[in-house]
C-alpha cells in the first residue's frame, strides 16, 4: 500500500517532515514557515559533551519538538508514539499506519541510513524522514533533503529506527491524525516568534541563545593555547561543518528564519517583521562569512586567526540578539 | 507564495565537484541539496546545488580528521598497544559508548577488549557479536586489513 503523500523537496529535514505532512492533510504551510511556528532556531554550545573529542554545537532544538509546537499551534492533532516495548512492536505500528493510508514521520539514526552518500554516514540521530508506503516488503520514504523518494528494507529500516548513541530514536514515531482547516496564523507565528525569544536571549543557562554564542567565542579564543594544533583545528572544522553541512539550509537556519520572517512579515502586512527578515539575512551572512574564513584558514590561506573568527561569532550573538529584543516588543 | 521562491539550476558543469573531489574517490555531495540563499535586496530564494567550495574543502578536512585518528590507531595495533577491535571502533567513528551499546557489553567490558590481551581472550560468540556490529566477518575481525581506505561500509543500497 503506497499513500499519496506528495514529496516534499527540503533543506532541513524535521522542518521538511512537518510541512510535508500538514501539506498532505491539506494545511498549506512552507517550510519556513514550519520553521518559525515551531521555534526550531536555536543556539546552544555544550563544551563538556563531545563527539571525537570536539565540543558540541547546536543550531537546533531537540527532535521533533518542531513537529510537536508547529502542530500546536496550528490546531493540528498529533500522536508521537515513542514508547516501544519491543522493535517488532514499533514496526508493527508503522505498519497499522501505512495501512490505513497515514504517512508517518520516523525519528532515525543517519549511521545505517543505507540510501545516503558516504560521506553523510554519521552517528546522529536526529534525522528524520516520512514512510509513506509499503510494498513487496520494501518501505518507500519521503528522505526530506533528497530529491527523489527512496526505498529501505524492513532490516535496514528497523536498524536506523533503533540506532545507538547519543540521543537514540528508540523507534519514535508521529503523525497527523486530525486537523482544523483555516488555523489563526497570526497567534501561531506570534506563539513561535515568542519561544524563539525566549530560547535564544531569556533563556537562564549560560550556554543557550546569544550567551552560549558568547561563550563560544570566548573559548576559541582559547582553543589555540589550551589544545594541539590539530585538536584545535579540528574543533573549527567541526563547529564549520555543524553551521552548514548538517542539512541547515545553509548559515545555520539563518537565511531559513529569515525567509520564515519575510514570509510571515508579507502574511501579516507587518514591516516590521520584513525589516528583521532583512537582519537575520545578514547575521546569515556572517555565520557564512565564518565558515568561509574559517575554511581558509584551516587550509593555511587567508590571514585569519582563532581571534578573528571568534570576532565573527561575537558579532553574531549582539547582532542576533538586537533582532530577537525586537522581536519580543513586536509579539508583546 | 513558495512557488516563486523556487529557483531551481540546472546541474551545470562549474557546479560539479572538481577533480580533487573525484580523486579521493569518495565525492563529497554526491546528491544535489536545496539551500535558502539571501541576496542584499533583502529576498530569499531557494536554490538547489551542491555544497559550494568553500564548505567542500571542510567536509574534506573533517574527514581527513578522521583519517588521521584512524591512521594513529592503526600504528598503535601494529605496536601492539591496541586490539584490531580498536581500529574498527575508529573506523566506523564509534566510541567506547556507543559500541557498548550496539554489542550490548558493558563500557567496562568494551574497553577491556580494547586491549590486545583481552581481546585474545574473546569467545567465539563474543567475536560474532562485534563483527554483526561492523557488518563483517568474523575472519575480517581476526585478521584486519590495517591499509584498507577509512571508510564506511554501512549496509548496502537496496
Amino acid at each position: 500500500m503506497i499513500t499519496d503523500y506528495k514529496h516534499n523537496y527540503s533543506s532541513h529535514c524535521e522542518t521538511g517532515v512537518t510541512s510535508g505532512l500538514l501539506r498532505h492533510k491539506g494545511i498549506d504551510i512552507s517550510e519556513p514557515m514550519a520553521m518559525g511556528i515551531g521555534s526550531g532556531i536555536f543556539f546552544t554550545y555544550l563544551p563538556f559533551i563531545k563527539a571525537q573529542d570536539a565540543p558540541m554545537v547546536s543550531f537546533r532544538t531537540a527532535p521533533t519538538r518542531v513537529f510537536k509546537l508547529t502542530t500546536q499551534r496550528l490546531g493540528v492533532k498529533t500522536a508521537v508514539l515513542k514508547k516501544f516495548e519491543n522493535q517488532l512492536d514499533a514496526m508493527d505500528s508503522l505498519d497499522r499506519n501505512i495501512k490505513n493510508g497515514i504517512p508517518t514521520g520516523c525519528q532515525v539514526g543517519c549511521y545505517h541510513l543505507t540510501y545516503l552518500p558516504p560521506p553523510m554516514h554519521v552517528h546522529y540521530n536526529f534525522h528524520n524522514v516520512v514512510v509513506f508506503g509499503k510494498e513487496d516488503g520494501l518501505y518507500h520514504v519521503a528522505e526530506p533533503v533528497f530529491e527523489e523518494t527512496q526505498i529501505l528494507s524492513y532490516e535496514d529500516l528497523l536498524r536506523v529506527r533503533f540506532a545507538k548513541g547519543m540521543f537514540e530514536p528508540k523507534g519514535k514515531m508521529y503523525f497527523v491524525e486530525s486537523v482544523t482547516q483555516n488555523p489563526d496564523m497570526k497567534k501561531a507565528i506570534f506563539a513561535g516568534i515568542k519561544t524563539s525569544v525566549k530560547n535564544m536571549v531569556k533563556d537562564p543557562v549560560p550556554l543557550i541563545g546569544v550567551r552560549g554564542m558568547r561563550k563560544l567565542s570566548k573559548h576559541m579564543r582559547n582553543w589555540p593555547n589550551k589544545l594541539p594544533a590539530k585538536n584545535a583545528a579540528f574543533n573549527l572544522i567541526q563547529l564549520i561543518r555543524t553551521v552548514e553541512e548538517f542539512g541547515t539550509g545553509g548559515a545555520a537556519f539563518r537565511y531559513l528564519y529569515g525567509a520564515f520572517l519575510k514570509e510571515a512579515g508579507e502574511l501579516l502586512k507587518n514591516d516590521e517583521l520584513l525589516k528583521l527578515s532583512f537582519d537575520m539575512g545578514e547575521a546569515g551572512n556572517l555565520w557564512r562569512d565564518l565558515s568561509i574564513r574559517g575554511g581558509r584558514f584551516v587550509k593555511n590561506r587567508g590571514d585569519d586567526n582563532y581571534n578573528t573568527l571568534a570576532d565573527i561569532v561575537l558579532e553574531c550573538s549582539v547582532r542576533e540578539e538586537k533582532i530577537f529584543r525586537a522581536l519580543d516588543k513586536i509579539v508583546k | 507564495m513558495e512557488k516563486d521562491f523556487t529557483d531551481i539550476q540546472p546541474k551545470s558543469k562549474e557546479n560539479l565537484p572538481d577533480n580533487d573531489y573525484q580523486e579521493d574517490n569518495f565525492s563529497l555531495s554526491p546528491n544535489r541539496e536545496l539551500f535558502y540563499c539571501f541576496d542584499e535586496k533583502g529576498n530569499y530564494k531557494k536554490l538547489v546545488d551542491n555544497h559550494y567550495e568553500a564548505n567542500r574543502l571542510i567536509i574534506k578536512q573533517g574527514w581527513d580528521a578522521v583519517n588521521e585518528r584512524v591512521g594513529q590507531v592503526r600504528d598503535q595495533i601494529v605496536q601492539g598497544k591496541l586490539s584490531p577491535l580498536a581500529f574498527f571502533m575508529e573506523k566506523t567513528m564509534m566510541e567506547v559508548t556507543i559500541l557498548a551499546d550496539y554489542s550490548g557489553f558493558s563500557k567496562r567490558k568494551v574497553r577491556k577488549h580494547l586491549t590486545p590481551n583481552g581481546f585474545s581472550k574473546l569467545s567465539p560468540s563474543r567475536l560474532e557479536t562485534y563483527a554483526k556490529v561492523f557488518d563483517i566477518t568474523v575472519e575480517e575481525l581476526l585478521n584486519p586489513d590495517l591499509n584498507a581506505q577509512t571508510f564506511i561500509n554501512a549496509g548496502k543500497k537496496v
